[in-house]
Order: C-alpha cells, then structure tokens, then sequence
C-alpha cells in the first residue's frame, strides 16, 4: 500500500449527503484495489483535517465532494478546505477530482499553474436533479444516479489505471448516454426534466493540465 | 434616434417577457417529484416558479439553464462527440 488517496465528503446537507453515500463506490473500489483510503467523511472534512493529511500521506489523488465557488472548495459546513492564494500550493504534484460548483475557473486554473498534475472540476455550478420520493434512500434514487454515476466515473476510472484524459472521456461519454436516455420514452416524466441540468453539468465539466497524469 | 433607442428597449423587454413564459411553462410542466440542486441549495418546482417570476438572481440562473439548453439543442451540440 504505498499509493494513497483522500476523499472529501461531509454530510451537513442533503445534496452533500447524496454525494457522501455516492462516494462509498469510489471508497470500496479504491479499497479492493489496496489503495490506501483517507476518508475525511461527515466532521472530519475540516481545514485542519485536509492540511494534516496532505501533508503526512501525500496523496496522489484529492477528490472533493461539497460546495464551493471559483474560488474555494468546502467541507463540513461549508467550511473552506482549499482557498485561492492561502493554500492550493496542497495539491501540488496532485490529481485533483472537485465535484464542487465553479472550482474549476479561478481555482482550478491556479492549481495547474502551482504544478497540480490534473484538475478536473466544473465552470459553472455543479447541478444535481433528484427525486423528492428517494430522499430517504439516495442510492436508489432514479434521477440523481444519472448525475452522480457519471462523475463517480473520474475517480473510479483513474483508480483503474485510466490516464485524466481518459477518466474525463468516459465520464463525458456516460454523461451522453444518460443524456439520450432521458430524451428517450423509456424515461421517467421526471427524468425527462432534469436533461437541461444534466446537460450543462456536461458541457461545463473540465479537464486543466496534463492529460496524460494517472494515479 | 432616441426613437430608435426606445424601440430597442421595448423589443428587448418583449424578448425578455416571452423568455420567461416560456421558462415558466417548462418548469410548471414538469413532474412534481423533480427536485433541482443548484449549488448549496434545493428547489421544488414551486420554487423555482417564484424565483424566475420574482427575476432574481436564482431566476436569473434557471432561465438561463433553459435557455442555454435549448439554444444548444437547436444548434445540434448534443449530437457533437464528447
């Protein structure tokens, strides 16, 4: 076990809830594959937490689930973890997954010029359609699984040995599958509804830096 | 010409007026399960109804999705590769 990875993912809200039980599938891939986990879950995805844990294990790749803007990535009640000119210099030589709004731009663009390895992330916020009847229950939730799937696939592919590059395509890929289906009768009304979202969740995902950075 | 400039006004009011029934109209024909999260924050599909009615900046965020999407569909990007 000498290749670590750290996955964010607080719970203080019910958007952040879904992608915290979203992320166990990344989680249970990473540790079939003995690749360490630092699973900074729920309280734990503080500041201090992040620092620490950069500093001592020196994972190779971050992937941040939780709210942010152009110019931070959050965690447990929105408390920044990462912030434009305070301390991006953490994910140097990193590959960085942000499934958070807008952290892309301003930071994301920082991060590369701070010798990240790869920053893959959204330019406009990131949008999640769900059922009101799976709040309860979202793995089993029909429309937010057509969002979450896709980008689930960043990190998964990247733990399976995909280059960025790769990683991206086929989470471009699947999101135009999802795509076509919600446009299809097999949809549910419902599903049908979310495809404006699910399409500039697509368009505004991106990939900055090296292409050909793997784990 | 402030002639001109008025009509301009009123023909970019009229656009504007039209952009948001339209944007209303798919939103208020969409199912009652759909749940929208747009950044930190949750929205019934009466919620978003307020929000493009009121024109707030919220508002301002849904119609430009619908609008952005459509322009896209109309263009034919969703038939471009990834």
């Amino acid at each position: 076990m000498n290749k670590a990875i750290l996955v964010t993912r607080p719970d203080h809200d019910l958007i952040t809830t879904y992608l915290f039980q979203w992320s166990e599938y990344v989680i249970n891939l990473a540790n079939k594959k003995r690749i360490k986990v630092l699973d900074l879950s729920s309280k734990k995805a503080n500041e201090k937490n992040f620092t620490s844990y950069i500093v001592k294990n020196n994972p190779i790749l971050v992937f941040f689930n939780g709210h942010g803007n152009k110019d931070i990535i959050a965690g447990y009640d929105n408390e920044p973890l990462v912030s434009i000119n305070k301390n991006e210099k953490l994910l140097e030589k990193k590959i960085v997954y942000a499934r958070s709004c807008d952290a892309a731009d301003n930071l994301g663009e920082l991060c590369i010029k701070n010798n990240t390895l790869a920053f893959i992330g959204y330019k406009k916020k990131y949008t999640i359609c769900y059922s009101h009847a799976s709040v309860n229950h979202p793995l089993q939730d029909d429309i937010a699984k057509l969002f979450i799937t896709p980008s689930n696939l960043i990190p998964i592919s990247l733990l399976k040995g995909n280059t960025a590059k790769d990683a991206y395509r086929k989470s471009q890929e699947s999101m135009a599958r999802n795509f076509s289906f919600v446009l299809s009768t097999n949809a549910t009304s419902a599903q049908r509804d979310s495809a404006p979202y699910l399409w500039i969740n697509k368009k505004y995902q991106v990939l900055l830096g090296d292409p050909n950075a793997s784990i | 010409m402030n002639k001109n400039i008025g009509g301009q006004k009123t023909t970019d009011a009229k656009i504007q007026k039209d952009i948001r029934e339209l944007v209303l109209a798919r939103i208020m024909a969409a199912s009652d399960d759909l749940r929208v999260a747009i950044g930190a924050i949750e929205y019934t599909k009466k919620e978003m109804i307020e929000n493009v009615k009121e024109g707030n900046e919220i508002g301002k965020e849904i119609m430009e999705i619908q609008m952005e999407y459509l322009r896209d569909m109309a263009k034919g990007a969703i038939y471009q590769s990834p």
